[in-house]
């Protein structure tokens, strides 16, 4: 992985997602906490809670995808990709870079009609009435950033002559 | 099933050229599923994953046990242990190295990770090892090789995803790996011991400890035990579930680090983002993994495969056998976690089909995707062991995996053969 700037726009971008995926993550670990002593202590449980962690949990996955996407640590095979130098490796970025592209691609555009499904339907959480349409949409942004991620990391590697390993 | 191998090639051609494991998955899933069904019912089936493999409250446990982990390695209770283990063993030849074996024992049953328990005590226990002039085969060696208890020794990662992708009680397969956890430990001690009597030069012997450092020493330990109490005894008490129990021990892990001094307001959020980024990882591997389950599931090669295994007649152990024969070339290709999620939607049912109870298989997949972590060229405890001391050349640390190996696959065709090693304890329920 090569380390953002400590300044740079990118070392922001890491932050600011960084922190968006660690708040509902911290969430999910004091609801869990507090949830369980509240039962134990006082009979009474946190109500709603698991429809809280519920969210939470969409809410780490997503908001962490554009920064584990930037920082190319998906996990990945290589094997035959690490034999290649030169302009066939900076074709081999490109095209692999393309296929997550439409992958992910796909993934944005049914999240967001999914969240146009559950408007229409009303879809939501039992105890606390939440509404599900707000959280695909939220989820849609994410995968949104995500591919734009991507396709800014082609950008760069059609621009630079040397190893595109480096992280947009 | 023609198309189910097609679709197999595809994600192998796809991923073996540097596509994300995760996405290649996913979009030759929705391919063969919209082949089979039309694109619509693909897209379709691809969002409702996607939605309730996310948005889903018992998925917590998974980021709460990475969590859990990452506190833990903050807490620096690694040290503690390995110096305990070396006043009870450090005297004997070769001691270290079994003072190794069994604070990784120990440390796995608080961290859920091989790489966790591998770097950890990678920091704490190879030092030492060299200063005392161990050769760096053996150092290393049992470093990356006892690493691996750290996935089978409870809690443990892989099979929390195991257990939520194949919808398995998460308590009956930490309780399944209680006898093959302490039969592993033992054959690496066994392993070291062998190691030790065919080139004694290896290992040599520390200075004794007297018995009242020995106790003293057992005092660090008991943070260790304090929250393996607090979250396996929860957890089989009926305390709490366990998403419950692995938030609480994540909420211990940093109660302990924070009694320890060893947690800042920043190092707490860098652990947070780590947790939220390898949870990330993990789920969109997850979400291709399930899609492309489905495409295998309607193109009806899990059936082919059944039929064609009953038509063999080669029984549980024959089955076992051919699984651990893929896993073992596979485990050489590909990282441990990722071949778990691929393979096990398509071998689980063979399995079940041949009669083997899906605890059982869960504890055997674990158990044969860690011997991929110590195997050529890809092995990724080793690789963690060689970033962390990259003076010491690979092949050395691969040499030193080599009786190590051995006694895993001892271990393994031990769980063939008697799978009530797996299966006794789940009478304790």
């Amino acid at each position: 992985m090569q380390q953002a700037d400590a300044t740079g726009p990118k070392h922001r971008f890491d932050v600011l997602l960084g922190w968006m995926s660690a708040a509902p993550l911290a969430l999910i670990l004091l609801l869990t906490f507090v949830d369980v002593l509240m039962r134990y202590l006082f009979a009474m449980p946190v109500r709603g809670s698991s429809e809280l962690i519920q969210f939470a949990m969409a809410l780490t996955i997503f908001a962490a995808l554009p920064v584990v996407t930037r920082q190319r640590e998906h996990i990945s095979v290589g094997i035959l990709s690490d034999l290649v130098r030169g302009r066939l490796r900076t074709a081999k970025f490109l095209v692999c870079d393309g296929i997550s592209l439409i992958a992910l691609g796909l993934m944005t555009w049914r999240l967001g009609i999914q969240a146009f499904e559950y408007i229409d339907s009303k879809d939501a959480t039992i105890v606390l009435r939440l509404q599900l349409a707000p959280l695909a949409f939220v989820m849609c942004g994410f995968a949104l950033v995500t591919c734009l991620v991507v396709a800014l990391q082609m950008v760069q590697t059609l621009r630079s002559s040397d190893s595109p390993e480096g992280a947009v | 099933m023609t198309l189910a191998l097609i679709g197999f090639c595809l994600v192998f051609l796809l991923a073996f050229s540097g596509v994300p494991l995760a996405f290649s998955m996913l979009l030759v899933g929705v391919g063969g599923f919209a082949w089979l069904r039309g694109l619509d019912p693909a897209l379709s089936m691809l969002a409702q994953q996607v939605m309730d493999g996310s948005a889903n409250y018992g998925m917590s446990v998974l980021p709460m046990f990475i969590l859990m982990g990452l506190f833990v390695h903050r807490a620096d209770l690694a040290e503690d242990l390995y110096d305990a283990a070396n006043a009870w063993v450090g005297h004997l030849r070769g001691g270290l190295a079994h003072a190794t074996v069994v604070s990784c024992a120990i440390f796995a049953a608080i961290s859920g990770s091989s790489i966790a328990t591998a770097a950890t005590m990678s920091k704490v226990a190879i030092g030492p090892m060299r200063r005392l002039g161990y050769s760096d085969a053996l150092s290393t060696g049992s470093v990356a090789s006892a690493g691996v208890l750290g996935v089978l020794i409870p809690p443990s990662v892989p099979l929390v995803i195991y257990g939520l992708m194949t919808d398995t009680d998460i308590r009956k397969l930490f309780i399944a790996t209680v006898i093959p956890g302490l039969l592993l430990t033992l054959f690496f001690i066994i392993s070291v011991a062998v190691t030790i009597a065919l080139r004694p030069h290896w290992g040599a012997p520390g200075p004794r400890a007297t018995w009242l450092e020995r106790m003293k020493r057992l005092r660090g330990v008991w943070a260790v035990l304090l929250l393996f109490a607090a979250v396996m005894g929860g957890l089989y008490g009926g305390v709490f579930t366990a998403t419950e129990s692995a938030g609480i021990g994540a909420m211990g892990a940093l109660l302990i680090a924070m009694a320890r001094r060893k947690v800042t307001f920043s190092t707490f959020i860098e652990d947070l983002v780590g947790a939220g980024k390898t949870t990330a990882m993990i789920f969109v591997i997850m979400f291709g993994a399930l899609t492309f389950a489905n495409f295998i599931t309607l193109s009806g090669m899990t059936g082919v495969l059944v039929d064609y295994i009953n038509s063999l007649n080669v029984g549980a152990i024959g089955v076992l056998i051919a699984i651990a024969a893929i896993y073992l070339v596979l485990g050489c290709l590909m990282e441990s976690l990722s071949l778990m999620i691929l393979t096990v939607p398509v071998f689980l049912p063979v399995a079940v089909a041949a009669g083997i109870n899906p605890i059982f298989f869960g504890i055997f997949v674990v158990m044969m995707i860690e011997i991929g972590m110590l195997t050529p060229p890809v092995g990724m405890n080793v690789f963690t062991v060689k970033s962390m001391n990259p003076s010491i050349p690979i092949s050395v640390i691969f040499q030193g995996t080599i009786p190590f190996l051995i006694a895993n696959l001892s271990a393994v065709a031990a769980l063939i053969a008697f799978p009530q090693l797996a299966l006794a304890p789940l009478r304790w329920l």
